[in-house]
Order: structure tokens, then sequence, then C-alpha cells
């Protein structure tokens, strides 16, 4: 293995190199030097990765197409996320971007220019905001669960997990038909993990969507939604008014978070409850248990695994150089995991008293929705435990998943 | 006890009103309303909570001066 990769992450010792080896062998796949998001050991064994890379090699190197670095301590991470002015967001989130891919904002945008956004988005998006939406979000897993319970049986995901974040999404703060929600999830998550040479058509297909969208509401009266207040834009600090792109890029990013990523969290929990009995007993018996159990999934099922900052000049992290355009991936996935911060991490417990993750993101760009995927979770765990508190993994069946930047579960049989 | 919520690391997760609302209030665009305010005493009866939520906010934006 290549020595000064090694010493970019690694301590230098024969110790630290032959662990390192061993780690290497156990997983199939250089992890330390050449890893890739995209290789199918990563999606097998995403948590042996991060936890070894935790252990050994505080950032990892790439060499897929330019390269890129992959930190994983969650102080290293809240040091990047922090700093916006060394570690830009605006060459995009992904590394070894494709040509024409569409960007999304404000996540591929820094301040002063991300905060006029967030300025005006903030406010649709605040707890007190989403509390408000919550009796309907649990009208609407009402709903889902009431069309699968007489049958004993469902498939999670598509029946559910898939749906409901787009709904709540969707009809409470976006004001966009649910029957958007189809084409939008389709082309957006293959836009994430389907095959890599299709993702930038897919993802210019959600665009042409939104697009007409967007132009379809310029023409009626306002509602008083996220989609006024795209179209109504921002003046940045700058002067200038934020063009039809920016204003199509901010409809796109909303889209994405709010139906690429809560899905995981949920059908996560429910595969988890479904094999332990006793769990699903605690939160039944002690409902004040549900918040710190929310959190714990959100801990333990990221299912943004690591979003890209290019370096805008040469800074030292954790003994490695990360020189001046260097692409550096956040590994928020390995953030909630360091056990530097959190005690046994790789033990899903409901009852932290206080649960550490890095799941949202820290700096500026912290996930708008945050508040919103909490209460989707907790709403559906909620409901489903009143309807249906016994249930299991339907035998001859397990989950699969899908992984990139994204982690996605495909598909949860459940039966009762 | 005093404590002060920094203005610019604040990113609104919020996690302080977790643990009081009636004590980490939060603005129109849910973050924190104590951001840029300075000193702030904190309630005795509160100490407890203003060392978790320092503990548990995820940028490190609080801070108790004792």
């Amino acid at each position: 293995m290549k020595k000064e990769a090694t010493s970019a992450g690694a301590l230098d010792s024969q110790n630290v190199d032959s662990d390192m080896a061993r780690s290497i062998e156990k997983l199939g796949h250089d992890v330390f030097n050449d890893f890739d998001f995209n290789n199918p050991v990563f999606n097998d064994r995403i948590n042996d990765v991060l936890d070894e890379q935790l252990r050994i090699c505080p950032i990892a190197r790439s060499n897929v197409g330019t390269g890129y670095w992959w930190v994983t301590r969650n102080e290293d991470i809240k040091r990047i996320g922090q700093d916006w002015r060394t570690f830009s967001s605006a060459q995009g989130y992904q590394p070894n971007r494709q040509e024409g891919m569409p960007w999304i904002y404000p996540v591929e945008m820094d301040p002063p220019y991300q905060t006029a956004w967030r300025r005006v988005l903030n406010p649709h998006l605040t707890p007190a905001v989403v509390e408000s939406f919550m009796p309907a979000i649990r009208d609407d897993v009402n709903e889902l669960i009431d069309r699968f319970i007489d049958k004993g049986e469902c498939e999670f995901i598509s029946e559910l997990g898939v749906i409901l974040p787009g709904w709540a999404f969707f009809k409470n703060s976006l004001g966009l038909s649910v029957d958007m929600l189809d084409e939008l999830v389709t082309t957006m998550e293959a836009s994430l993990f389907g095959p890599i040479d299709e993702r930038v058509d897919q993802l210019k297909r959600s665009f042409v969507f939104l697009d007409d969208y967007l132009k379809q509401r310029e023409k009626e009266p306002p509602r008083g939604d996220m989609i006024d207040t795209i179209l109504a834009g921002v003046t940045y600090p700058d002067g200038t008014e934020a063009p039809w792109d920016h204003k199509l890029g901010i409809a796109a990013d909303l889209t994405i978070g709010g139906i690429g990523t809560t899905t995981y969290v949920m059908g996560s929990a429910l595969h988890y409850l479904a094999e332990h009995p006793e769990a699903r007993k605690q939160l039944i018996e002690n409902p004040a248990l549900m918040p710190s159990a929310v959190e714990e999934f959100i801990r333990a099922f990221p299912p943004v695994i690591g979003l890209g900052r290019v370096c805008m000049k040469d800074t030292e992290v954790a003994g490695t150089l990360i020189k001046e355009g260097d692409f550096t991936v956040l590994a928020y996935g390995a953030a909630s995991r360091d056990p530097r911060v959190v005690e046994n991490p790789q033990e899903i417990d409901l009852t932290r008293d206080s649960v550490v993750h890095a799941t949202f993101g820290v700096g500026p760009h912290r996930c708008i929705g945050s508040h919103m995927a909490r209460a989707n979770i907790s709403c559906t765990i909620e409901e489903w435990l009143k309807r249906i508190p016994d249930f299991s993994v339907k035998p001859g069946t397990e989950p699969s998943y899908e992984t990139s930047q994204l982690r996605q579960m495909v598909d949860l049989h459940l039966v009762w | 006890m005093k404590l002060k919520v920094d203005e610019v690391l604040c990113s609104g997760h919020a996690r302080c009103w977790t643990i009081s609302r009636k004590f980490f209030t939060l603005d129109g665009d849910g973050y924190s309303a104590m951001r840029g305010q300075g000193l702030l005493d904190v309630p005795s009866e509160l100490e407890e909570a203003a060392r978790k939520a320092e503990a548990k906010c995820p940028e490190k934006a609080i801070q108790i001066v004792e």
C-alpha cells in the first residue's frame, strides 16, 4: 500500500500499518487509501467500514476520478462544517461531479448567498411550525396503515416509508401536489442511487418537472407556502436578484432533502422494532422515551453518509495536509459513530440520555428539514405501535440497501 | 451562572429547546432567541438544564460562564 497515502491519515507506526493490513484483508477493500463510496463492500458492510476508518485512519483517501479525502471524526467534521470560508460548498457536494449535473441550492452555495435563502426558507420549517403539522401527519400515517393493516403484511418502504415524508412535506410546506410524488421520487432516487452514467439525466428530468410546476404556479394566486417564497426570490448582498435557475435549484434541493432521506430512518427504525420486541414494549409502556428513541434511530441510521466541500487554501486537519483544490467529504455517517463522542456507538440504545450525532450536519448547512424529519419519524412509530404493536420481518426476507453518498433501504417486508 | 449563545455558530438544531422550551426560546427562524444577546443569567433551578444544553449543542454554540 502507498506509504504516503497511509501516513496522510494514520499514525506512522508498524502497529498501525499491520492493523490496517488486517482490516483491509477482513473487509476485502482498502477503505483507508483506496476508498470508494460506490463500492459494494461499502453498501454491504457500511458500519464495519466506518468503524474501522474511525479507529485507524482519521482521514481516508479515495483515488476515484480526481480523488477526495474522506473525513470521519466528529471533531474534524465539526471544524470543517463550520469553517465554510476554508471549505466551500460552491463547487458542489459530489466529488467527481459529472458534466451537466444540475446545481441544487442552497446546499451548493456558500454564505452570504446561502444565508439569504435560509433566512426566507427557515421560518417554514421551525420546530413550532412543524409541531402544528403533526396532527395532519398522524392522520396520514393512519390513512396509509388503513390500506394494508387487514392484509397482515406490507412492504413498508413503498407502502408507507416513501409516501409519508412526501405527503407531509408536499401537503404542509411545499405546496406540491401528491400526485407529483411518484415522478419526483423515481427520478430523484435514480439520480442518487441509479447507474452512475444515468444520474445526470435523471436529475435533469426532475428539474424539468419542477420547472414546469414553478412556471404554472407563477400564473396562480399565492398560497402562502414555500413555493411562493421560492418564486418571490431573494436579493443577494451584492445587490443581484436570484435568477430563475437558483429558484429551481432551491425547489429541487428541498424536494430531494424531503423525500430521499427520512424514509431510510423510518424503515430502519421499523426494522429494528420488528426484531426487538422488548424495545417495542419499552416504547409502548413509556411514551416519554420516544424523543430519545427517535434521536437514537437518527444517529444509528443516517441517510446522508457524506457530503463534500472543496478546500480553498492549504489546511492541516488531523495531521493530513489538505491542499487548495482538494475535494473533501464530510462523512457524517461516521461522525455519529465516533467513540470519542458517543459511548458504545455500535450499540443501539433507545434510552440514551444525550444523543450526539451529525446526521443533520453541522455549520450553516444544518439540515433545514431536521425538525420535519423528527416529526415524521416519531408520528410514524407512535401511530404504527398503536395499530400494530406486534410485528416481525416476514420470514425468508431481509431488507436490502443502496449506498452512494446517501443510503436507502430498498424494501422491508413486515408481517403481523 | 451565566451563559451566552454564539450568534454565528447557532444553526438552529434546537437541541437546547428540547431541554427547556421556556428558557431556551427560539426566534421566528427556529434559531436561538438568545444568540448574540451577550451574557444572560441562568436561574439556579435551570443550572443543570443549562449544562446539559451546553454539552448537547452540536455546534458548541452555548458557553456557560460560572
